[in-house]
């Protein structure tokens, strides 16, 4: 009985921690879509083109970056290492590699995946 | 890069099952729950390097999927990583198992339990915590890269 309530609290406490880590990514991905369109172009160094662009942060040893970055052939990509680059992965949020940030054409940033992403779902943010 | 699709059924099934036998391990206690944490630690190392001793992949393939109990499920992810996690998975609920033997039940259990929910984290969300810990070391120069 005494272990049947471990694993219940443990249960409940593996809840709590995904509430709270969905919060904080929640709060940072709004925090980066604040931002203006010339505070995205500024703080990246690119410049518009017209067309949506995906903002790929990668770190030196993320295994998942080499298949995230194949996942994007046909779109603008413009690519972050964001150990070498940790003020503009502050700027966007990043919480983990590979995170993505999908622009619109304006330079907006319509959404920001923290982690992997498949293909379903950068094609609903690109569409 | 080539991007692959992978049948994600069978990878959650084999992670919900492996979160069973530590569960189970659990409660079965001192010294009875060796048994499946072994079970666990040696399908995740043998079927990492052969495939045919996934026995929940097996299962899934052969029997789930096929009957319609599970549907299969096909995308491209990343499994580098988790075939690292894996190695790790396995090798620590190995330990902790000899742990338990050992008499050092409270470490034993700790280390099972963290391993268990980086693979619910991933099994439920696929959130891949190894990614995460290593990106954290990555933007602080620890890993060497």
């Amino acid at each position: 009985m005494d272990r049947l309530l471990v694993v219940a609290a443990a249960a409940a406490g593996l809840l709590i921690l995904v509430i709270a880590a969905r919060a904080v990514a929640g709060r940072r991905t709004r925090r980066a879509q604040a931002l203006s369109p010339s505070e995205v172009w500024n703080v990246l160094g690119a410049n518009p083109d017209g067309s949506s662009a995906v903002v790929l942060f990668t770190t030196p040893s993320c295994a998942e970056c080499g298949t995230q970055r194949a996942l994007l052939r046909g779109v603008r990509v413009i690519e972050v290492d964001a150990s070498k680059r940790p003020d503009v992965a502050a700027r966007f949020g990043v919480l983990t590699a590979p995170t993505t940030a999908i622009l619109l054409p304006d330079g907006r940033v319509r959404a920001v995946n923290h982690g992997f992403a498949g293909a379903d779902r950068l094609a609903s943010q690109l569409a | 890069m080539a991007v692959q699709a992978y049948d994600v059924t069978a990878r959650k099934a084999h992670q919900w099952t492996m979160v069973l036998l530590v569960v189970l391990g659990f409660l079965l206690g001192e010294p009875w729950g060796a048994v499946p944490l072994m079970v666990a630690g040696v399908i995740m190392l043998a079927g990492r390097f052969w495939w045919r001793a996934d026995v929940v992949r097996q299962l899934t393939w052969r029997v789930l999927e096929p009957r319609g109990i599970l549907k299969r499920v096909e995308r491209v992810e990343d499994h580098d990583t988790r075939r690292v996690a894996r190695l790790i998975g396995g090798a620590a609920w190995l330990a902790a198992a000899g742990l338990l033997l050992l008499g050092a039940p409270l470490a034993a259990w700790v280390i099972a339990f963290l391993i268990a929910i980086m693979v619910v984290l991933d099994a439920a969300f696929d959130f891949c915590a190894l990614c995460f810990i290593v990106a954290r070391f990555d933007r602080r120069g620890w890993t060497g890269s």
